[in-house]
C-alpha cells in the first residue's frame, strides 16, 4: 500500500543508517493534543513543539511538551508535560515528573523555547500559546513557577504566538526574546471553509488577518521590554509567522532573525545597532532572496534547519513547505545573498507530495556530512491521493547526504521500519538523549502519541559537544547563536572542516537541542574544536579523540 | 470545453462519457487531460497511463506522453518524467514543450549544459511563425536561470529582459530580473522590476504564475 503512495520513496540504494523506534521500552507516554480529530480549523492544525534541555541540572536532556487545547476548550487543555531523563547509554528512558514540577499551564500552547532568562543558573521555558504566552522560571529544585506577569512577556490576549526563540540579539550576554505570530483567530467563530485543487478545506492562512511577531529585550534578571516597535521589527508587514530562527546569516558578527511566513514572503531582520547603542534590524528578506523561493513565490515555510551544505563556512537555510510544492535550500553566497539551489541537491522533488514541518541536518551514519530528516502529514483531513496528490497521514522523509560537499541528498526508506509509517507529524527535537554519542529524536504528531527514535550509529566516530558561559550574570550560558568548527583528517590525510550553529529558535515551535553532533570518517583519530561565541571570541579544544563522551566547552571570567 | 480552458465543466462531461464507455481510450485520456489542467496530478496520471497501456490507437495518442510527463514532474519524479518527455520526442521530433520540459528536468539535476542545449533548441523551435509567445518567454526565463547559475549574470538579465518583453505577465521573471540586478549593484532598477512584478500580479489576478 505504502509503495503505492510513496513510490519514489522505494527502491533507492541500501543506507548505513540505522534507527529504531523505542517509543514503547521508553516510558514515554504523551498525547500531543491539537484540536479535534478530523481538524476542522486552521488553529487545530499546526500542533505544538517540544524541548529538550537539561532541567534539572544532571547533564542530560529532559523533555518538555507544552501541549495543546480544543476548540471547545480553547484556553484549558490536558496541560503541559515534563519528563526526566533517565536514560543510560544504549537504553533511552523517561519518567513523568509533571505532577510534582508543579507545572500547571493548560493553556493552547505552540512554541516553545528554553534559556536562563534570570541567569541564575537554571534553565527557564517560555511557552507561546494562543492567547497569553507564559514565563516559567526554573526554581532549580525540580519545580517551576509562572512569572509571565512580572517578565513582561504575555504579549496580546487575542494573540497566536507560533515559533519563538530565547537569543541574545543585543550581545549583552542575557537571552532576549522573539516571538513569532500567526493569525487572529476566534475558535466560536470558525471562517468559511476555503477550496484547495476544487476541494472544500479549511480556511486559512489567506483571508485572515495577520499579526505582528514581537522582539523583547532582557535586562538580564528575567524582566522584558517590548522593543517591536523602536527596534525596526514593526516596519515590516505583518505575515503568518510561524518559525524563527536567530543567528549570524548576513557575516557580520550580529545576531539577525529569520522569520518564516507561511504563504508570505519569509522576513529577515539584519541585526544592526543604533547610534544609542540599542539593537535595531532592517527587514532585507526580499533583497537577500530567502524571502520566497527561486521563482519568486512565497511558500509556506513551517520547519528550519540550518546547516553548511556547500561548506563555504556560512550558514544555508532549508525550509520545508506545502504540497504541491517543494521543500527548498537557499545556499548562503555571501551573506548578501541566499540562492536557491533546491533541485541543484535533490530535495525538492521529492517532497512534492508531502506537507512537511520539523527538519534537521544531522550526521545519521557518521561519515562527516549532514543527513537531512524531515517529519510530514498533510493539514487537510480530507487530503488524499486523489484528490489532492498528497495523503493526509505520511512518512518521515530521510535523505542521506553522497559525501562531497557537491554531492545531493539521496531519498532512504531502509533505515527502520519507522521511515515507513505515516503519521500527522508535526514536529520533532534531535539530540543525543542516551549519551551514546548517536543523535536520537522525539517526534511530535497531531493528536498523536510522541515517539521516541533511537541513533544506532557507531558511537566510536562522534563528538557531541555543549558550551557552557560560566561568566558571572550570563543568561546565555549554552551559548545560543555560537558557531561550532571541527577541523579533522582522515585516513588518507584529507582534512574536513564541519560548522555547527547552535542558533535560537528550533526546528518547528520546538527549541533547537543544546549541543552540536559531529560524525566522522574511519580512520579519523583526533578532531579540533573551535567555538566562536556570540560576542566574536573564540575557544579553542585540540587533539579530541572520536568516541569521546560528551565534550562541554567552556569560558569563564 | 478543453480547447476554452473550461477543464472542470470538461471534466464533468468526460467522467459521464468516460462511465457510459469505459473502453474508450480517448475519452479516458481526454478525461485525464482535463483533470491535469487542474493541477490533479495523481489522477490524470493514472487515467493517461491507462489510455497508453494497451494497442488501440487514438488521434492524440502520441501526444499522451507529454502530458503523462508533466504529471511525473509534478509528481516528484523527474526520471520517469524525462522518459516520458524523451518518448514524446521520438514521436514528434522537435516538440518544443518537451524539449523545454527536458531542459527544465536538467536543470533541476544540475547538469546545466544539458539544460543550456535543450532551452537553446527550444527556444529555436518557438521562434517560428505561429509560436506562442508565453512558451518562448519561458524557455529564455530559464536559459536566464542556466546564465545566473554559472554566475553570469549580466547575460541572465539580458534574457530575463527578452522573456519580459515576449510575455510581461510572468511575475516569476520580474522577480528574477530583479535577483540578477541586485546581484549587479542594480538597486534602482532592481527595485523598478519589483514594482513591475507586483504589477503582474495583479494583472493576472488568480491566473498561475
Amino acid at each position: 500500500m505504502i509503495s503505492l503512495i510513496f513510490p519514489m520513496l522505494f527502491s533507492p540504494p541500501p543506507t548505513s543508517i540505522r534507527l529504531e523506534d523505542v517509543t514503547a521500552s521508553s516510558g514515554l507516554e504523551a498525547t500531543m493534543t491539537s484540536g479535534g480529530t478530523p481538524s476542522r480549523a486552521i488553529l487545530e492544525v499546526k500542533g505544538g513543539g517540544l524541548a529538550l534541555v537539561d532541567l534539572d541540572g544532571d547533564g542530560d536532556l529532559d523533555l518538555f511538551l507544552p501541549n495543546g487545547a480544543t476548540l471547545e476548550s480553547p484556553r484549558k487543555g490536558p496541560g503541559a508535560r515534563l519528563f526526566r531523563n533517565d536514560s543510560v547509554p544504549g537504553s533511552i528512558r523517561f519518567t513523568d515528573v509533571t505532577a510534582a514540577s508543579g507545572i500547571r499551564h493548560a493553556g493552547w500552547s505552540f512554541g516553545t523555547a528554553a534559556g536562563d532568562v534570570d541567569a541564575d543558573g537554571h534553565e527557564d521555558l517560555f511557552v507561546s500559546c494562543f492567547g497569553p504566552n507564559v514565563l516559567l522560571r526554573n526554581r532549580g529544585d525540580g519545580t517551576f513557577e509562572d512569572i509571565t506577569a512580572r517578565a513582561g512577556v504575555a504579549g496580546g490576549d487575542d494573540e497566536w504566538s507560533t515559533g519563538c526563540a530565547l537569543a541574545d540579539v543585543d550581545l549583552d550576554g542575557d537571552l532576549d526574546l522573539f516571538v513569532a505570530n500567526y493569525l487572529a483567530f476566534d475558535p466560536a467563530a470558525l471562517p468559511p471553509p476555503a477550496r484547495f485543487k476544487g476541494i472544500e478545506v479549511l480556511a486559512g492562512p489567506k483571508g485572515l488577518a495577520p499579526q505582528r511577531d514581537r522582539l523583547y529585550l532582557n535586562d538580564g534578571a528575567g524582566r522584558f521590554t517590548d522593543v517591536t516597535g523602536p527596534s525596526g521589527i514593526a516596519a515590516a508587514k505583518p505575515a503568518y509567522g510561524l518559525n524563527v530562527a536567530v543567528l549570524d546569516l548576513v557575516g557580520d558578527a550580529r545576531p539577525d532573525i529569520l522569520v518564516g511566513n507561511d504563504s508570505e514572503p519569509n522576513h529577515l531582520f539584519r541585526g544592526e545597532v543604533a547610534p544609542d547603542g540599542s539593537p535595531r534590524f532592517t527587514e532585507i528578506g526580499v533583497r537577500s532572496g530567502i524571502a520566497t523561493n527561486g521563482e519568486g513565490l512565497a511558500q509556506a515555510t513551517m520547519g528550519l534547519a540550518i546547516g553548511d551544505v556547500d561548506g563555504n563556512g556560512r550558514p544555508d537555510v532549508f525550509s520545508t513547505n506545502f504540497s504541491s510544492d517543494t521543500n527548498t535550500l537557499h545556499l548562503n553566497a555571501d551573506g548578501a545573498y541566499f540562492d536557491d539551489r533546491t533541485a541543484r541537491y535533490g530535495v525538492g522533488a521529492p517532497s512534492r507530495r508531502l506537507c512537511g514541518w520539523a527538519a534537521a541536518f544531522l550526521d545519521l551514519d557518521h561519515d562527516g556530512d549532514e543527513d537531512l530528516l524531515m517529519v510530514n502529514g498533510h493539514v487537510y483531513p480530507n487530503a488524499t491521493r486523489d484528490s489532492m496528490d498528497s495523503e493526509y497521514a505520511q512518512p518521515p522523509l530521510l535523505m542521506e547526504r553522497t559525501g562531497e560537499k557537491g554531492g545531493k541528498f539521496l531519498v532512504r526508506e531502509s533505515a527502520g521500519p519507522w521511515t515507513l509509517e505515516p503519521h500527522r507529524d508535526r514536529t520533532a527535537v534531535f539530540a543525543d538523549l542516551d549519551r551514546d554519542g548517536a543523535v536520537d529524536a522525539v517526534i511530535g504528531e497531531l493528536n498523536g502519541p510522541l515517539r521516541v527514535i533511537r541513533g544506532l550509529a557507531d558511537p566510536a566516530r562522534s563528538l557531541v559537544v555543549g558550551l557552557r558561559d560560566g561568566r558571572p550574570g550570563v543568561g546565555n550560558a549554552r551559548g545560543i547563536g555560537a558557531v561550532i568548527t571541527a577541523r579533522s583528517r582522515d585516513a588518507a590525510g584529507v582534512e574536513l572542516v564541519q560548522r555547527r550553529w547552535l542558533w535560537g529558535g528550533g526546528p518547528f515551535q520546538s527549541t533547537l537541542s543544546p549541543e552540536a553532533h559531529f560524525g566522522f570518517p574511519p580512520g579519523t583519530s583526533t578532531v579540533d574544536l573551535e567555538v566562536r561565541w556570540p560576542d566574536g571570541t573564540v575557544t579553542r579544544r585540540e587533539g579530541i579523540a572520536p568516541g569521546t563522551p560528551r565534550v562541554v566547552i567552556g569560558r569563564t571570567g | 470545453m478543453l480547447g476554452t480552458g473550461a477543464f472542470a465543466e470538461a471534466e464533468v462531461v468526460l467522467a459521464a462519457w468516460t462511465q457510459e464507455r469505459p473502453g474508450d481510450v480517448r475519452l479516458r485520456f481526454l478525461l485525464g487531460l482535463a483533470v491535469q489542467k487542474q493541477r490533479n496530478y495523481h489522477r490524470a496520471r493514472e487515467l493517461i497511463a491507462s489510455s497508453l497501456a494497451g494497442e488501440t490507437d487514438f488521434p492524440e495518442r502520441k501526444h499522451a506522453h507529454h502530458f503523462l510527463g508533466w504529471c511525473l514532474y509534478y509528481l516528484g519524479e523527474p526520471e520517469a518524467s524525462a522518459e516520458s518527455f524523451r518518448r514524446h520526442l521520438e514521436l514528434v521530433p522537435d516538440e518544443p514543450d518537451s524539449t523545454f520540459a527536458l531542459g527544465l528536468i536538467a536543470l533541476d539535476a544540475g547538469d546545466l549544459d544539458a539544460a543550456e542545449a535543450r532551452f537553446v533548441r527550444a527556444i529555436e523551435l518557438q521562434s517560428g511563425p505561429g509560436a506562442n509567445p508565453r512558451d518562448l518567454a519561458k524557455a529564455l526565463a530559464r536559459l536566464g536561470d542556466v546564465r545566473e547559475q554559472r554566475d553570469l549574470h549580466a547575460e541572465a538579465e539580458g534574457l530575463y529582459m527578452q522573456s519580459l518583453a515576449k510575455y510581461p505577465n510572468s511575475v516569476e521573471a520580474w522577480e528574477k530580473l530583479a535577483r540578477v540586478r541586485d546581484r549587479l549593484g542594480k538597486d534602482r532598477e532592481a527595485a523598478s522590476a519589483r514594482n513591475e512584478a507586483g504589477r503582474a500580479r495583479e494583472r493576472i489576478g488568480g491566473e498561475a504564475p
